[in-house]
């Protein structure tokens, strides 16, 4: 294990606690959902989306706590823990890590969203949905559906984007190295 | 520069930039309602001041940022000049790429207004040019006109610096290039440089 992995490891961790306690006092909100209309329904809503948050909060403390090894391994690449820490190894270590912080604030938007939207929904009839909110809600839906791609994109470590930023980062370095000399 | 003093002067320079766009989406013009609106003069007014603040904030953040770095991050063993300006680099992109893509994020609605606006802006040429009349999406409140350009202003912001804002890295590593060669850099005594030295190679 070398300087980049045990950095890798530590930052996903800081990662992955700080997502899981922003997004821990959304659980508030589904006493919200059934206080606004108490019905069978809105109970039902609000369950589903009380395990929907728990999941995402085990899941993220599961993967980013308990099994940041393996996934510190995949960003600093597995072959090259024994290798000695290099400017080029830990730079798209760094933008990987960027990414993913990004990718988990993303989700932590259209998480914090949800239930705003089901609250909208519960408490509007039909006709005003489609009618005053219609126009409206489509434009948050929409922005939320671009914040979820991009997040998921971002969670997956973005390789086309960080592979540019490297290379644009790199030649960059190489004409200040220039200027310099 | 140390290696210290870059990353300081690198998160300083985030912090400022960062700390203007969250400074204008606060402001309180943005939420005072069209029927409350203070007149223009104290509008104008207000806003000056407000800008006059958040740019001398930025200007010691961002720009004049060198002696606070130094201060925050203390002496420490200097590096060559080549080697700071590649670590000027890295360390600026890695942290203004994090900048934009938390703006972006943060700014998505505001990006399919710019996309909206973009469908429904030949109908309300047409209208303008057809009736001499002001289309119903032009017809905006100060509040909302505010909310629209800080808005658009704040993608724009987003995206150049997910682009890695190859204009101010440069700028920044060309302007502590002419800071360092001006100022005597602070370093530790060479005793302590010894020392230090010493426990590595043991």
């Amino acid at each position: 294990m070398n300087r980049i992995h045990s950095f890798a490891k530590l930052a996903l961790a800081a990662i992955g606690i700080f997502f899981a306690l922003r997004i821990a006092p959304q659980l508030l909100t589904v006493f919200m959902i059934v206080q606004i209309r108490p019905s069978v329904m809105s109970f039902w809503v609000a369950g589903a989306w009380a395990v929907a948050l728990c999941l995402c909060i085990v899941i993220l403390l599961y993967v980013f706590v308990y099994k940041r090894e393996q996934l510190a391994k995949r960003i600093a690449g597995e072959d090259d823990l024994n290798k000695q820490d290099s400017q080029m190894h830990w730079l798209p270590v760094a933008f990987r890590l960027v990414c993913i912080a990004g990718g988990l604030y993303g989700l932590y938007l259209v998480l914090f969203q949800v239930p705003y939207f089901i609250i909208q929904y519960i408490s509007y009839t039909h006709s005003q949905l489609t009618t005053v909110y219609g126009q409206w809600i489509t434009e948050r839906v929409l922005s939320l559906l671009i914040v979820l791609a991009i997040a998921i994109y971002l969670l997956c470590g973005a390789p086309h984007f960080v592979r540019w930023h490297v290379k644009k980062t790199l030649e960059q370095c190489k004409k200040q190295s220039e200027i310099n000399r | 520069m140390t290696k210290m003093q870059i990353l300081a002067k690198s998160i300083l320079t985030v912090l400022g930039i960062h700390g203007l766009v969250i400074a204008y989406g606060y402001y309180p013009g943005h939420y005072v309602s069209k029927g409350t609106a203070l007149p223009v003069l104290t509008e104008v007014l207000s806003l000056s001041a407000f800008t006059v603040l958040a740019a001398s904030v930025v200007y010691f953040l961002v720009f004049k940022n060198t002696r606070l770095s130094q201060k925050i991050a203390g002496p420490g063993q200097v590096l060559d000049p080549a080697d700071a300006r590649v670590w000027l680099v890295k360390s600026l992109r890695i942290g203004l790429l994090f900048t934009g893509l938390m703006l972006l994020v943060g700014s998505m609605q505001d990006l399919v207004k710019i996309l909206k606006v973009f469908l429904l802006i030949r109908p309300a040429v047409s209208d303008i040019i057809a009736f001499k009349s002001i289309p119903r999406i032009l017809r905006l409140s100060y509040p909302q006109w505010y909310r629209n350009i800080y808005g658009f202003l704040k993608v724009l912001l987003a995206i150049y610096l997910i682009c890695g804002a190859p204009h101010l890295v440069r700028w920044q590593v060309r302007h502590t290039a002419t800071a360092d060669s001006n100022t005597k850099p602070e370093s530790i005594p060479d005793s302590v440089n010894t020392t230090s030295q010493g426990k590595t190679n043991e």
